[in-house]
């Protein structure tokens, strides 16, 4: 129990409304309670590398997923997806794309980048729910998460040489 | 030694007669009196006399009347001193027939020593087809629409055409023999000179239009754009050049003008992209940003109907509910626009098209709408069209789903689709039973956000056949509809381009095996 304060879900949206709302859909489905929320790109990568305010953090085992909008202030959705799927300490973070934007090139870019899901924020609040609910039980308890070893560079990164 | 050599000969001349009538031309041998002495047939037959008849008479006599006075000094002058001179050396002479008749002649003439003195043996062609041929070259010259200039070898101007004088404003008096730097402005005449130097030793054909591009100096003075063309003339006085004149004044200005629209086009062209950049950011942002409360609205207001449910009372609850509602429809309006937009960017990608192969994907993607109602089916076999798949999907999408949600009050609901020839061409029909609509509120049809019905009879955001339309448009094709309340209604769309006969049961069972 040593990680027992370890952040599950990194939320990273801007928008108070979004961010309360699922808060709630996560809430009402249990899956509250480790959540740490972005309000921009540049706080999301902060966390993810453990650096600025996050310097300090107890834990720094990786979150079991974040859910990344793309609309964000400073650093926006796609570069904190580039930043994140192009470094060895964090590509095995799983990362949903979870935006109101159904842009083809916004699709296309994200998972050029390596996303592991793209999902449209239903204007439905019900469907709303229910798609955080399938998405928090699916990454937090059907998906198996990476091992540790996957998050460092002698992972045996392809790429770092 | 000349006399040993004449022995040789019979002493009746006959060698020198023989040669005599070999010879081409009209041979007439004078004495020093100027008196015919010896003609040959070529003679007779170019002059109309007979030999007797010349035999003994002044030369003169084949010689218009005008010059005969005038060619017994030169003759005289001649005698004094005879020496050959060669056809066509500057002797521009006339003959005169028997009968009267002038006509060209080139004479050339030779001293023959005889022991009976000196006579003059001439030699006289007939030059009347070449005289003929250089008037129609003249007259070529004179009909071409250009002003054609020749130029003698050292640059002198031997002949202009009257549309040099036209174009140049001088007369042909005044341009022959000048050096033709005359017709160009003064400050390129001297580089012209070097390149005509340049020109002459290697004189080619330089076609109009191949970039030769110069200026022409009026006599007044004035200057237009010309376009020259050259080519060599071979001459027995040496190599000439012609050269061909236009003015393209005209032409410049059509292609500055031209060059000024294309220079607009090419503006209005980066306005429009700017204008769609800015539409493509505007979408964007209305994808993003506007859907973004909607989904608050909903969001809060369903918590509150969940959660807070037993606070509040009947009306809260159908207030509330109305404004999810709202949210939801205006939800949908948003998606309708943005894929409608969408549309008029995306670009047609068409190929052969097995239409009959979209159709029953839509009726399967459909199946669940027109669960638990009682629907036939009339789906005749489609030929292939030249389309866009993915685009002809949503129009089919459209038109089955309006077919279904209009024929919903119905207790048995038929939809018809096929093919039929409509106004000579062939057109793809989607007919049913439904409430149909009034024809005459028929051009609002297919208007964005225009609805023919109640939003509680039949929901919708009037963006459908407003797509439909687009999508038909943009394949050069029509759409139209035919109907009556409560009769039913016909969409009628065609799709120009190669279509082609429906696929015949062979290859459809080739498919299924």
């Amino acid at each position: 129990m040593s990680d027992s304060d370890a952040v599950e879900i990194l939320l990273v949206e801007d928008n108070p409304a979004d961010v309360e709302l699922t808060l709630h859909a996560l809430g009402q489905n249990k899956l509250a309670n480790k959540i740490q929320v972005a309000r921009d790109g540049e706080e999301a990568l902060d966390f993810l590398f453990n650096r600025g305010s996050f310097r300090n953090r107890k834990s720094q085992a990786p979150p079991r997923m974040v859910l990344l909008d793309l609309k964000l202030p400073k650093v926006d959705g796609l570069a904190v997806l580039r930043a994140a799927k192009g470094d060895p300490r964090t590509r095995a973070i799983p990362i949903v794309v979870l935006t109101s934007s159904k842009e083809e090139k916004d699709m296309v870019e994200s998972y050029s980048l390596g996303v592991n899901s793209y999902i449209q924020k239903p204007v439905d609040f019900d469907n709303f729910r229910q798609t955080v609910r399938d998405l928090g039980l699916y990454w937090l308890l059907v998906n198996v998460p990476p091992p540790q070893s996957a998050f460092s560079v002698a992972a045996g990164d392809p790429n770092n040489s | 030694m000349t006399e040993n050599r004449v022995l040789t000969f019979p002493p009746d001349g006959s060698v020198f007669r023989a040669l005599l009538e070999s010879a081409p031309d009209a041979m007439v041998i004078v004495d020093q009196q100027g008196s015919i002495v010896l003609t040959n047939s070529q003679t007779s037959k170019l002059f109309g006399y007979t030999p007797q008849e010349l035999l003994g008479q002044s030369v003169e006599i084949l010689m218009p009347e005008a010059v005969r006075k005038q060619h017994v000094a030169h003759r005289d002058a001649y005698m004094k001193s005879p020496r050959t001179r060669p056809m066509g050396v500057g002797m521009e002479l006339s003959g005169r027939r028997k009968d009267g008749s002038e006509f060209p002649v080139e004479i050339s003439l030779s001293p023959l020593e005889t022991p009976n003195g000196v006579l003059v043996t001439s030699a006289i062609r007939d030059i009347s087809d070449r005289k003929k041929a250089e008037l129609k070259f003249r007259a070529l010259l004179e009909a071409a629409p250009d002003a054609m200039v020749i130029v003698d070898q050292f640059g002198k101007i031997a002949l202009a055409n009257a549309q040099t004088e036209k174009l140049f404003g001088y007369t042909r008096q005044e341009l022959l023999g000048q050096p033709v730097e005359i017709l160009l402005p003064e400050e390129t005449r001297r580089k012209h000179t070097a390149q005509r130097n340049v020109y002459n030793r290697a004189p080619r054909t330089r076609p109009i239009h191949s970039g030769l591009d110069l200026v022409g100096r009026r006599k007044d003075g004035s200057i237009f754009p010309a376009e020259i063309s050259l080519s060599p003339l071979q001459t027995s006085e040496g190599t000439m050049v012609t050269s061909a004149i236009r003015d393209i004044t005209e032409r410049k200005q059509i292609e500055a003008l031209r060059a000024r629209h294309a220079a607009e086009l090419a503006r209005a062209n980066r306005e429009l992209a700017d204008a769609n950049q800015e539409l493509e950011s505007f979408t964007y942002s209305v994808s993003h940003d506007l859907r973004a409360p909607l989904r608050h609205i909903d969001g809060f207001s369903r918590i509150l109907l969940d959660e807070y449910n037993s606070k509040l009372d009947d009306s809260g609850r159908h207030y509330l509910q109305r404004v999810a509602d709202g949210a939801r429809q205006m939800g949908r309006l948003v998606d309708d626009l943005l894929n409608f937009s969408r549309l008029g960017r995306q670009e047609v990608k068409r190929q052969s098209t097995d239409l009959t192969a979209i159709v029953e994907n839509v009726r399967v993607d459909l199946a669940e709408s027109a669960a638990g109602r009682d629907v036939e089916w009339k789906v005749a076999s489609l030929p292939a069209a030249e389309c866009d798949p993915s685009l002809i999907k949503i129009v089919f999408t459209n038109l089955l789903s309006n077919a279904l949600k209009f024929t919903a009050p119905r207790p048995q609901t038929v939809i018809e689709l096929g093919c039929s020839e409509e106004e000579d061409q062939p057109a793809f029909f989607v007919r049913d039973n439904g409430v149909g609509f009034d024809t005459k509120y028929a051009d609002k049809l297919f208007g964005v956000f225009q609805r023919l019905h109640r939003q509680e009879d039949f929901e919708g955001t009037g963006v459908g056949l407003a797509t439909v339309q687009r999508i038909i448009h943009k394949h050069g094709g029509r759409i139209w509809a035919k109907s009556a309340p409560n009769r039913g209604a016909t969409f009628y769309f065609t799709l120009p381009g190669k279509s082609q006969e429906p696929r015949d049961t062979g290859t459809v069972k080739e498919g299924i095996a």
